[in-house]
C-alpha cells in the first residue's frame, strides 16, 4: 500500500507492529495520584525513557504552517518539530488551534468545507498538506483518538477488526490474534476477553476509550493523535488512559491535546503552549512547566488565565 | 456594593407580580386536558364508524373466491384477482426501482456532496417535489414512461421500435379446415396463404368464451380469399362477393345495404354475422334481410365496397344485441336441425379449455360449462365417425383438455386463445399451433403475438413497468427525505473515527453510516411504499384499462390497481357492486397494514441486531 509513495520508503521498516509487543508489558507500575497535584513531571515519570538522553528524531515538521477555516485563520506561522516515540502535549486555552493543528497531521480537516492551509507540514520525508498526499495511507499512518469515545455500534472485535480489514484481507485466525494484541496494548484485554462478540456500546466510558485506542493501533499507525481523551471521563478511567498513553510511548509518537495541566505535566516529554492560533512557546515538559521562557506561558500554567 | 444592590432587587423582582389563583390554573389545565381528550375520541369515533361501515358492508362479499375470480359484469362472479396482482407488480417495480434510487441519492447529497449552491438547490427542489400532488406524476410517467416523449423513429406504445421475447404467429388453414396459428419467422413476414376453404364456425357465448365447432353446420365459410360461404345445414350456400352489376347479371334481387361492423379488422364471423345480427347495422336493411328467401342481399363494408350476399332462407333468426343472447338462440337450434336432418352417426368431442366442467344436455348438442363463471371455453368439434359408431346421444362425451389457454395479442389488443399441448398433438395440427381464439379476436387473416415473460418494449407502453415507473416518482422524493434524515442522525462521531482509521468514504458509508441508518432508512421506505398502494391518481392519468380478467404476464402487460378497481366497483349503480368496493377496501386496508406491520418488524430486528 505504502509503496505507491517514494517519499515514504524509510519509514516501512520501523513502522511498529501491532500487537509485537509482549502482553501487558506496556503498562507499567505507575502510582498516580488522579487529584491536584503539583506539576513535578520528573519526578513522577516512573520509567525513563531510554532515549531520553540521545538526541529525538523527528517525527513531524512544521514551517511556516498556517490554516484557515474560511476567513478566519486559525494558525498563524507555526514552526514545531515533534520528535519521534515521545508525548508531546499540547496546551492552550479553548480557540488557541491547537486541535486545528492535531487535526491536520491526519487531514481530518479535510471534511471541513473551507479549511486550507500554507505552509510545510513534513511526516517522515513527505510533505502531508500536498494534494498529491495520500490521505487514506496518510490515515493508517496517523491514528486519532477523539474526545469522546466513538465505538461502531457493533461487537468489540467487530470494532477492533474493522480498521484492520479496511486495508488488508486477514484470515481469521490472523484477525484474531491481531484483536487480541490490539486490545492487550490498549490493556482492556483482561476486562473484554469473554465478550468479544457483544456490543461495544455495553462498555463503560473508559472501556470504550480504551476501545478506541485499540481501534486506533491496530491499523498499525506510526503517530497516534490524541483530542483530549480524557475530558469525557472520570478520574479513575482518566488515569487508566494516562498510564496507558505512558505504555504506548515505547511504540508510537503520540501527540495529545489537553486541557488539564497536570496531565500534560504527568505523561508528556514535549510540551507546546499554543495562544490564539500562534505556539507561543515549546520545549521539553520539565522547563515549560518550571522555568517557562514566556509570560503568558508562565501566566496560563499557573492558572492567571485561560 | 452595585452586585449586592440588584441582588436585592432581583429578590424583589421575582416576588412582585400578583399571585395567580391555583384553582384557576387547575380548572385550566383540566379544561385542556378534557377538549384533548374529546377531540381525540372523536377522531377514533368517526375512523371506527368509517371501518365498521365499510367491514360490515364488504363481510359479505369477502371470500376466497373474491380474491382468485377476476372483474365481471356479473357482480355475483366478480373478484379483485387481477388489481391485486396488478398492485403487487406495479409496487414492486416501483419499490424495486425507487429504493436504490432513493438512497444513493440520500447517500451522494449527505455524505459525498458538498454543501454549494447547488446541492442546496437539489436538496430545496427535492422537499418541494415530495409536495407536488401525484396527478402531476402521473402526466409526466405518461409522457416520459409510455410514450417516451413521442420521440421519432423509437415508435408508438402499439407498435413499440424495440421488442424482446416476442414471437408471431401467422394463420393458415389446416387440412380439416380449422384455422391455425404458426409461427412466423420474423415480424415482418408476409402472412401464410389461405390453404382450404372448409366449413368453420366461430361463435361467442359470454362475452369471454369461445366456442368453434369445426365441420359442424357452420355459419360462415371462408372461400378462396375474397370470397365467403354461408354454411347451413345440410350443404355450404355461397356467398358472393362482385359488383352490382354482376349481381343483376345473375339475375339477384337487390335487397338492401347492410353496414359492417365497426371494427375494421376483417374478420370472417364478424363480417358474415355482424351484418345479420349487429346492433351497429341498420335496422331497415335488417328487416328486409329476415323477410329475403334465396336473393342476394347487397352490403358494404367499412372499406366502402358493396358485397353481394345470396341469403337462402329464413333460417337465420335476426337477433339485435347481446352476442350472448344470438348464441344461446342460434347454435342449439342450428344444431339440432342438424341432428335431425342427417341420419349419420357422428362423434361430437368437446374440449375444455381451463376451469369447469362439462355438463352432458339431453341432446349431445346442448352443452354448458358450469363453474362459478357460466361458461367458459368449450371448444366443440364434430369429425365424421365409422356408421358403425353408435351415436353418442345420451353417453359422455369425450373431454380433451389439451387446450391451453393463453394470452395473446394482436397488436393492437390482447385475446386468449387455446393453444395446442406440444406433448399432446390434436390430428391435422401441429405441435405448439394456437387453435382457438377468444371472442371477436384472431382470425384467418391476422396475426398473433405470443409475449414471454420477459417481454419487453420500448418505448415502454402503459404497462405494469410504466405503471411502476410513475409511482416511483410520486414516492422518491419521500424516500430520498426519509433516508437523508436517516443518514443525519447517524452521530458524525462514527464517520470521524471510521475516516480517521483510513477509512474510504464508500468505505464509511458501507460499513457504518449505511448499517447504523438502515432500520430509519427502511421504516421510511415501506411506508413511501404504502402511500403508492393506496395512490390510484398517477395511474389514472396513465390511461390503463380499467376491466382486466387476467394478472400480468409480463413487465409490458396491462394492469389495474386496488385503488381503480374499487373506484370502478364504486361508481357502478347497485347494491352488490357497493359490497364489491367495500370488500375491495378491505383487501386494500389489509395489504396496507401488512406493509406497515413488516416496516415495523424490519425496524425492530435491525435494531436489536445493531444495539445488541
Amino acid at each position: 500500500m505504502s509503496t505507491t509513495k517514494g517519499t515514504s520508503a524509510g519509514v516501512t521498516s520501523d513502522r511498529p507492529v501491532p500487537g509485537s509487543t509482549p502482553a501487558g508489558r506496556s503498562v507499567l507500575k505507575v502510582t498516580l495520584d488522579p487529584g491536584p497535584a503539583e506539576p513535578e513531571p520528573t519526578v513522577e515519570d516512573p520509567s525513563p525513557d531510554p532515549m531520553a538522553d540521545q538526541p529525538h528524531e523527528t517525527v513531524i515538521t512544521t514551517k511556516g504552517f498556517s490554516s484557515w477555516y474560511g476567513k478566519f485563520q486559525a494558525l498563524h506561522e507555526l514552526d514545531l518539530e515533534i520528535p519521534k516515540k515521545q508525548v508531546t502535549a499540547l496546551i492552550g486555552p479553548s480557540g488557541c488551534g491547537k486541535s486545528t493543528f492535531l487535526r491536520w497531521i491526519n487531514r481530518m480537516n479535510d471534511t471541513i468545507s473551507g479549511a486550507y492551509s500554507r505552509g510545510e507540514m513534513v511526516l517522515a520525508g513527505e510533505d502531508i498538506t500536498s494534494s498529491q498526499c495520500d490521505v487514506v495511507d496518510l490515515r493508517r499512518r496517523v491514528g486519532m483518538v477523539f474526545q469522546r469515545p466513538n465505538p461502531f455500534p457493533k461487537s468489540i472485535f467487530e470494532n477492533i477488526a474493522y480498521g484492520a480489514r479496511l486495508h488488508r484481507r486477514y484470515d481469521r485466525s490472523d484477525l484474531e490474534e491481531l484483536v487480541e494484541h490490539s486490545l492487550r496494548q490498549a490493556a482492556i484485554w483482561d476486562e473484554v476477553k469473554d465478550r468479544l462478540k457483544d456490543s461495544a456500546l455495553g462498555l463503560s466510558g473508559g472501556q470504550q476509550q480504551r476501545l478506541c485506542i485499540a481501534r486506533a493501533i491496530a491499523v498499525g499507525p506510526e503517530v497516534l493523535l490524541m483530542d483530549e481523551p480524557c475530558s469525557a471521563l472520570d478520574p479513575k478511567s482518566s488515569a487508566a488512559i494516562e498510564e496507558l498513553i505512558r505504555g504506548l510511548k515505547q511504540n508510537y509518537t503520540i501527540v495529545i491535546v489537553t486541557h488539564n495541566m497536570q496531565q500534560a505535566a504527568r505523561i508528556s516529554d514535549r510540551t507546546s503552549f499554543f495562544y490564539e492560533g500562534r505556539l507561543i512557546e515549546s520545549g521539553d515538559t520539565e522547563q515549560i512547566f518550571t522555568t517557562p521562557a514566556k509570560k503568558q506561558t508562565d501566566d496560563y500554567i499557573s492558572g492567571r488565565f485561560g | 456594593m452595585s452586585a449586592i444592590g440588584s441582588r436585592d432587587s432581583l429578590l424583589q423582582l421575582t416576588r412582585s407580580g400578583r399571585s395567580r389563583s391555583a384553582r384557576l390554573r387547575e380548572f385550566v389545565n383540566r379544561a385542556f386536558f378534557t377538549s384533548c381528550l374529546l377531540i381525540t375520541s372523536i377522531a377514533i369515533i368517526a375512523l371506527t364508524v368509517l371501518l365498521t361501515t365499510v367491514a360490515v358492508q364488504g363481510w359479505d362479499g369477502l371470500s376466497l373466491e373474491f380474491l382468485t375470480n377476476f372483474s365481471s359484469r356479473n357482480p355475483e362472479a366478480a373478484g379483485i384477482k387481477a388489481a391485486l396482482w396488478g398492485s403487487v407488480w406495479v409496487c414492486g417495480v416501483c419499490g424495486l426501482v425507487a429504493l436504490p434510487i432513493g438512497v444513493g441519492t440520500a447517500i451522494y447529497l449527505e455524505e459525498f456532496a458538498g454543501k454549494n449552491r447547488l446541492t442546496s438547490f437539489v436538496r430545496t427542489n427535492i422537499s418541494n417535489l415530495a409536495g407536488v400532488p401525484s396527478i402531476v406524476y402521473g402526466i409526466i410517467g405518461l409522457t416520459i414512461f409510455a410514450r417516451m416523449f413521442g420521440l421519432p423513429g423509437i415508435g408508438t406504445e402499439t407498435e413499440p421500435g424495440l421488442t424482446v421475447g416476442s414471437t408471431w404467429y401467422d394463420s393458415y388453414y389446416t387440412a380439416d379446415g380449422g384455422v391455425a396459428f404458426r409461427p412466423l419467422e420474423s415480424r415482418g413476414a408476409p402472412a401464410g396463404a389461405i390453404v382450404d376453404g372448409t366449413p368453420l364456425l366461430l361463435v361467442d357465448e359470454v362475452d369471454t368464451s369461445v366456442v368453434q365447432p369445426r365441420q359442424l353446420p357452420a355459419l360462415v365459410v371462408a372461400d378462396g380469399d375474397r370470397g365467403f360461404s354461408v354454411a347451413l345445414e345440410e350443404a355450404a350456400i355461397p356467398i358472393t362477393i362482385g359488383t352490382a352489376e354482376e349481381a343483376r347479371d345473375r339475375g339477384a334481387t337487390l335487397a338492401g345495404f347492410v353496414r359492417m361492423t365497426e371494427s375494421g379488422n376483417p374478420r370472417v364471423w364478424d363480417r358474415t354475422t355482424a351484418y345479420l345480427t349487429d346492433a351497429t347495422l341498420s335496422g331497415a336493411v335488417l328487416d328486409q334481410a329476415t323477410s329475403v328467401e334465396g336473393r342476394w342481399l347487397s352490403c358494404e363494408d367499412l372499406a366502402g365496397e358493396t358485397l353481394f350476399v345470396r341469403v337462402p332462407d329464413d333460417r337465420y333468426r335476426i337477433e339485435s344485441g347481446d352476442r350472448a343472447h344470438r348464441l344461446r338462440t342460434v347454435l342449439p337450434r342450428i344444431t339440432r336441425t342438424q341432428l335431425e336432418a342427417t341420419s349419420t352417426p357422428e362423434r361430437i368431442e368437446v374440449m375444455l379449455g381451463e376451469g369447469g366442467r362439462l355438463v352432458q344436455g339431453e341432446l349431445w348438442n346442448e352443452y354448458r360449462v358450469q363453474g362459478r363463471r357460466p361458461t367458459r371455453y368449450a371448444l366443440v368439434e364434430a369429425k365424421a365417425a365409422p356408421a358403425a359408431d353408435p351415436p353418442p346421444v345420451g353417453g359422455w362425451l369425450p373431454v380433451y383438455p389439451r387446450l391451453r389457454n393463453e394470452f395473446l395479442e394482436t397488436g393492437s389488443r390482447t385475446v386468449r386463445a387455446s393453444v395446442v399441448a406440444d406433448d399432446a398433438p390434436i390430428d391435422g395440427l401441429p405441435p405448439g399451433a394456437i387453435l382457438a381464439s377468444d371472442a371477436g379476436a384472431p382470425l384467418p387473416d391476422q396475426r398473433l403475438e405470443r409475449r414471454s415473460w420477459y417481454y419487453f418494449q420500448f418505448p415502454f407502453g402503459k404497462g405494469v413497468f410504466a405503471g411502476g415507473l410513475t409511482l416511483m416518482l410520486v414516492i422518491l422524493p419521500v424516500v430520498i427525505i426519509a433516508s437523508v434524515e436517516a443518514l443525519r442522525a447517524v452521530p458524525n462521531s462514527l464517520r470521524q473515527a471510521s475516516l480517521a482509521m483510513g477509512a474510504t468514504r464508500w468505505q464509511t458509508v458501507q460499513k457504518v453510516t449505511l448499517p447504523a441508518s438502515i432500520p430509519m432508512i427502511m421504516t421510511g421506505s415501506i411506508l413511501a411504499m404504502s402511500r403508492a398502494i393506496g395512490e390510484a391518481a398517477p395511474i389514472l392519468v396513465l390511461g390503463v384499462a380499467l376491466f382486466i380478467t387476467r394478472t400480468p404476464q409480463n413487465l409490458m402487460d396491462q394492469f389495474t390497481i386496488l385503488p381503480m378497481q374499487i373506484y370502478n366497483w364504486a361508481q357502478r349503480p347497485g347494491e352488490s357492486f357497493q359490497e364489491l368496493a367495500a370488500a375491495g377496501i378491505i383487501v386494500l386496508l389489509v395489504v396496507l397494514l401488512t406493509f406497515n406491520a413488516a416496516a415495523i418488524l424490519i425496524r425492530q430486528r435491525l435494531q436489536s441486531r445493531l444495539e445488541s
